[in-house]
């Protein structure tokens, strides 16, 4: 069984970074309204600020709104003097059923690429979890300053259910792309949770406000019978995976 | 003398354009200790419309994170080639999959014509990985990151089980490179 110890995050932030993300996730903490849920942090951060992710990348923060009107009236809020934004699209990139906008932000000239995604379903997914507990809230200390950060971050195991649901991933595993950064979170979050039975609990029911059960464990189990072609190691399913998914 | 280097990576979805913007701004921001951005904008569809990754390496700190002038400018789709060569300066590059664009504009910046795709498939046996042939062009031609740098980075986003086969397509892409200089 693989424990998952938890490094420091700030660890796997490139050093000449680190100030301006944690300034740029105390400005979100502190625009973020107190009393509902009016943007959701998902994507690589809440998995790297739970220590599932230990590598050095150029991380994303993704901010995940209901709808234009909201990512509107957050985008209006006053901020900092100190934070400077520059947006990368002209306008919201709108596809079949998600729509984008890219920007980045700085509080020195570390750029940080901050992208607003829209999607309802989504949204209520994961706004419906967090509802259910308190904000993520921690301090950050680097060179002598506390960072106090507070704010609605995805639960791990709900992303790997996204991700797993996922139109793109299902092209992406068709396609054989073994580069896919969606599968990568998948077998990051797996390898440490595959014997946890809380956390099949959890996939198991939260997968239901997606799809019935037996669509969600044909495509966990495509995946993991297709891990090989994909560049990872073999994956044999655990009896607590098989327990869970009822195989 | 300070520099200031911008890359413009252009095709459609699924080429994996987004992937190999955020190993070039790796490589040179985390291996080779320079400063770096990296900016990606889909079309109207996430695979099949256009993409497209901006990354801008400079050894000072980066005032401004959007390209203006662009220094290389690598086409998978003659769509991306048409819409965006005129932001090339006069001194820069366009680099184009030969497999996929024919029409090639008449300007002062240099052309490299090259069978991206199609070494791929020869020399790494899959096409999924021309994004990673590209990044060997681009790092040969440019050599504003350096070799140990990409490879490094490409290793850190890969599985492990794929490191040789990517490994072989970025060196693919360098000789390739080398020849057509």
């Amino acid at each position: 069984m693989n424990v998952r110890v938890k490094p420091n995050w700030l660890d796997f932030v490139d050093v000449r970074s680190r100030f301006s993300l944690l300034e740029i996730l105390v400005e979100l903490s502190r625009l973020r309204r107190k009393k509902n849920v009016d943007f959701v942090v998902i994507g690589a951060l809440p998995l790297l600020i739970n220590g599932y992710l230990q590598y050095t990348a150029l991380w994303d923060i993704d901010l995940l709104f209901r709808d234009e009107e909201e990512m509107k009236e957050f985008t209006n809020r006053p901020k900092s003097k100190m934070l400077r934004i520059v947006d990368y699209d002209d306008a919201l990139m709108v596809s079949e059923n998600i729509a984008s906008f890219h920007s980045a932000w700085t509080f020195d000239k570390n750029w940080f690429n901050v992208d607003y995604i829209l999607q309802n379903e989504l949204f209520e997914f994961y706004a419906n979890d967090i509802t259910h507990s308190a904000p993520f809230n921690s301090i950050m200390k680097w060179k002598g300053t506390a960072y106090e950060i507070s704010l609605y971050m995805a639960h791990p195991w709900d992303i790997i259910v996204d991700k797993i649901i996922s139109p793109r991933t299902e092209r992406d595993i068709s396609l054989r792309v073994d580069t896919s950064i969606d599968i990568r979170h998948i077998f990051a979050i797996y390898r440490f949770e595959k014997d946890n039975n809380a956390f099949w609990r959890h996939v198991t029911t939260r997968a239901r406000f997606f799809c019935p059960m037996p669509v969600f464990k044909k495509k966990f189990l495509d995946l993991i019978r297709k891990a090989h072609e994909l560049g990872y190691e073999d994956i044999k399913i655990s009896s607590t995976t098989a327990q869970a998914l009822g195989i | 003398m300070s520099f200031r280097y911008e890359f413009r990576l252009s095709g459609s979805g699924g080429q994996g354009l987004i992937l190999a913007g955020k190993i070039l701004a790796e490589a040179a921001a985390i291996y080779d200790g320079k400063n770096a951005t990296q900016s990606q904008s889909y079309g109207p569809e996430a695979r099949g419309g256009s993409s497209r990754s901006e990354v801008i390496v400079s050894d000072e700190e980066i005032d401004y994170p959007k390209a203006i002038n662009i220094d290389l400018l690598l086409c998978f789709t003659q769509e991306a080639c048409d819409k965006y060569c005129k932001d090339i300066k006069d001194t820069g590059i366009l680099l184009v999959d030969k497999g996929y664009v024919t029409k090639i504009p008449e300007a002062k910046f240099k052309v490299y014509s090259l069978p991206i795709t199609q070494t791929a498939e020869e020399k790494a046996g899959k096409a999924l990985v021309a994004n990673i042939v590209a990044l060997g062009i681009i790092t040969q031609l440019t050599g504003i990151i350096s070799k140990g740098a990409v490879e490094s980075a490409i290793l850190s986003r890969v599985p492990k089980g794929t490191e040789e086969l990517n490994l072989k397509a970025f060196h693919a892409g360098t000789e390739l490179a080398q020849q057509s200089k």
